[in-house]
């Protein structure tokens, strides 16, 4: 899936970013700067790619220790 | 997708305010430090936070709307510029911002700021409308 980032600006003022395509925290990294250079950041919902992506970087870590 | 993050949007790009004017046709009027009101505080409403009443009718910038008798004043304060405009019907600023709380100013901006910065960041953005709100689709 490619790397996109969509921004939503709502008619009743609120807004949202959502990263697609990005796993664990590469997808937080992604929007962190935007979200910043814009306001204030709001309570993130992770979606399950989110853990799926930690969980492989936690067994690559085991796994190197041996 | 693995995450949703909602944004509280502050105004923090003076060029960003200027493309917003232009887009929607509205006039910015630089280092114009003070914006039309009623006039007088009638305390109807609580004082926007941090302000004073010897603050409400000065700013750093002003926005005029065509239609609108009354103007929004733009006050530095931080690294931010907070909007102030009486929103009193009359002054014709509530109808053409799409209520008190500036829905639209707010959207507005927000895609004009955005733009800016995804472009600084060497995306390409798409924008597309849904209904009533505004998408941006960044990618490298």
């Amino acid at each position: 899936m490619a790397k996109e980032i969509e921004l939503t600006f709502f008619d009743d003022g609120n807004s949202q970013v959502e990263a697609h395509g990005y796993s664990g925290k590469g997808c937080k990294a992604a929007t962190e700067e935007i979200e910043k250079l814009l306001g204030k950041s709001g309570f993130m919902k992770k979606k399950k790619e989110y853990f799926k992506g930690l969980v492989k970087g936690a067994q690559t870590r085991l796994t190197a220790r041996g | 997708m693995s995450h949703v993050t909602p944004i509280e949007i502050e105004i923090k790009d003076l060029e960003a305010v200027k493309a917003m004017c232009t887009r929607m046709g509205w006039r910015f009027m630089e280092s114009q430090h003070s914006y039309k009101w009623y006039g007088r505080f009638m305390r109807d409403y609580p004082l926007p936070e941090g302000f004073t009443e010897a603050d409400l009718g000065k700013c750093d910038h002003a926005i005029r709307i065509p239609g609108a008798s009354y103007e929004i004043g733009l006050v530095k304060r931080g690294n931010q510029y907070i909007p102030l405009f009486d929103f009193w019907s009359s002054g014709g600023l509530e109808k053409a911002l799409g209520g008190s709380k500036a829905p639209l100013f707010k959207q507005m901006y927000g895609v004009e700021a955005a733009k800016r910065i995804a472009k600084k960041k060497g995306f390409k953005v798409v924008e597309k409308r849904e209904k009533g709100a505004i998408k941006l689709w960044l990618k490298k």
